[in-house]
């Protein structure tokens, strides 16, 4: 597979999402989502990375200067299964393998 | 043609049913839970708005509680297969269904549990005063109450029964299957350890949709093992709500139509909806019992009922008025013995059954009085 060359002119955006919510299941996916918007907390449902999680479906991933927030607003609901929360230490979209878990909910 | 068979499965659905379930195959079509793209996404909304649907129907707090499955039969084999243990004894009431009965009775060959039926007095379906007394002598581990009866629409008095079992550590399996959307629930106050309904019926749901409430500290072993899109690297099934129990591609075209019933229920008015049926319902009783050699089975409380309305005719069997009333009036009502023997023996109606009417939420008055006109013909020997 040829190598992707990216532009040296790319930005690195500083409002990059960098937290990535692993939730194992799709339900509870869905209810954080909810949540989480309803707190006006930005929101992305992605798919969760393979380094973090074998779930086949999704995860969501937010800003770190929410992370109070998201913990706040995560306890207020009953999750049937852990929720693990985890930046992606580099910052950008190439962090693969590069992860740190910051707390379990 | 007058359909009076809602009880059997409701029809019509509201409009938004099918357009919802249209909608779900041409522009979503995605399994939930699997995929990482936004139509597997758009999936698992439909699958978690559902839930949280039917959490404020019944009155509950969290929707990660609610299991799917195909119907409640499916919902009621779960609680029982997957939590009865050899040896163990089971009360249910005279009212059940075959969906609680037959699964009982494999249980009864495979794992000689004993079921205990509880008996009637002359003015309730529910000998209460016997139903404690056994309940503190026998040491049952399980008891199932059929809520509303498909046979002659009586209501279980929950409200007493189900303290009673908790006072024993009974747990208690509560078959809504034809009460579910036909009478008002608040699960959240009786508090159940199990309730399992079907879509189909007064939710206005399709077939192949319904489910259960599983309150939490009870945990029946699944009976179904395979795929749910989580811990995948495991070959072992996952502990956690609700994929524990919803292994394989869930049926969110369905569902995607109980949404939508569910979604017309709170549009409607739960109230409203069940206050329209009642009048309909009543006025077939009112004028059913002014016929001549005409039966009607009727709860023996005048407690509130379900729009289900049981009778026979003297010198006409079931099969020919159902039959009659189908040829000649175009009236669809069901006849026999609606699946549940145990019921019919109750009211004394074994082997013939009763012909059942079950108005709903779409029929009109001026249909409930053709039905009335329809059957004094029939009692009188005339023809259409």
């Amino acid at each position: 597979m040829p190598e992707i060359i990216m532009p040296e002119d790319i930005k690195i955006d500083p409002q990059a999402l960098e937290l990535y919510l692993i939730f194992h299941s799709i339900h509870n996916v869905m209810l954080a989502e909810e949540l989480l918007l309803d707190a006006d907390i930005q929101v992305d449902m992605i798919p969760v990375p393979r380094e973090l999680s074998s779930d086949c479906g999704m995860s969501l991933a937010c800003r770190l200067s929410d992370l109070d927030k998201i913990r706040v607003n995560l306890g207020k609901v009953t999750f049937t299964s852990e929720v693990m929360i985890y930046r992606c230490k580099k910052g950008d979209a190439k962090c693969a393998g590069d992860f740190q878990l910051l707390l379990t909910v | 043609m007058i359909y009076l068979d809602n009880a059997a499965t409701s029809f019509p659905k509201p409009k938004t049913v099918s357009a919802a379930m249209i909608d779900y195959l041409e522009n979503v079509g995605a399994s939930p839970g699997r995929s990482g793209h936004h139509l597997a996404a758009a999936a698992g909304r439909i699958l978690f708005q559902t839930r949280k649907a039917l959490t404020r129907l019944f009155k509950l707090n969290d929707p990660g509680r609610i299991i799917f499955s195909e119907n409640a039969t499916a919902a009621l084999n779960l609680a029982l297969f997957g939590l009865l243990l050899p040896g163990d004894r089971v009360l249910v009431s005279g009212l059940e269904h075959n969906s609680v009965m037959r699964p009982l009775r494999r249980l009864e060959e495979i794992h000689r549990i004993t079921i205990d039926i509880l008996p009637g007095t002359p003015t309730s379906h529910y000998d209460l005063k016997l139903m404690a007394h056994w309940c503190e002598q026998k040491k049952y581990r399980l008891a199932v109450i059929n809520q509303g009866s498909n046979v002659i629409g009586s209501l279980a008095p929950l409200s007493t029964m189900l303290p009673l079992l908790k006072e024993y550590n009974i747990i208690s399996v509560v078959d809504g299957a034809q009460s579910a959307g036909a009478h008002p629930l608040d699960l959240g106050t009786l508090d159940p350890d199990i309730f399992c309904f079907t879509g189909h019926k007064s939710l206005f749901g399709p077939p192949g949709t319904g489910g259960l409430y599983l309150k939490a500290g009870i945990e029946p072993q699944p009976l179904i093992y395979g795929g749910t899109g989580s811990r995948s690297e495991t070959e072992q099934q996952p502990e956690f709500l609700p994929d524990r129990y919803e292994s394989g591609t869930p049926n969110t075209v369905g569902l995607a139509g109980l949404k939508a019933g569910l979604e017309f229920i709170e549009e409607t008015g739960l109230e409203n909806i069940i206050a329209h049926e009642k009048i309909l319902a009543e006025t077939l009783r009112h004028n059913l019992r002014e016929i001549p050699g005409l039966t009607l089975y009727e709860p023996r409380s005048d407690d509130e009922k379900l729009p289900v309305v049981s009778f026979t005719l003297a010198g006409l069997s079931c099969s020919e008025i159902g039959s009659r009333l189908g040829r000649d009036f175009t009236i669809m009502t069901r006849v026999g013995l609606h699946c549940a023997p145990r019921a019919h023996q109750n009211i004394g109606t074994l082997p013939q059954g009763t012909v059942r009417l079950s108005p709903g939420y779409f029929n009109n008055t001026e249909e409930i009085t053709e039905v009335i006109r329809a059957i004094t013909i029939i009692a009188g020997g005339h023809n259409a």
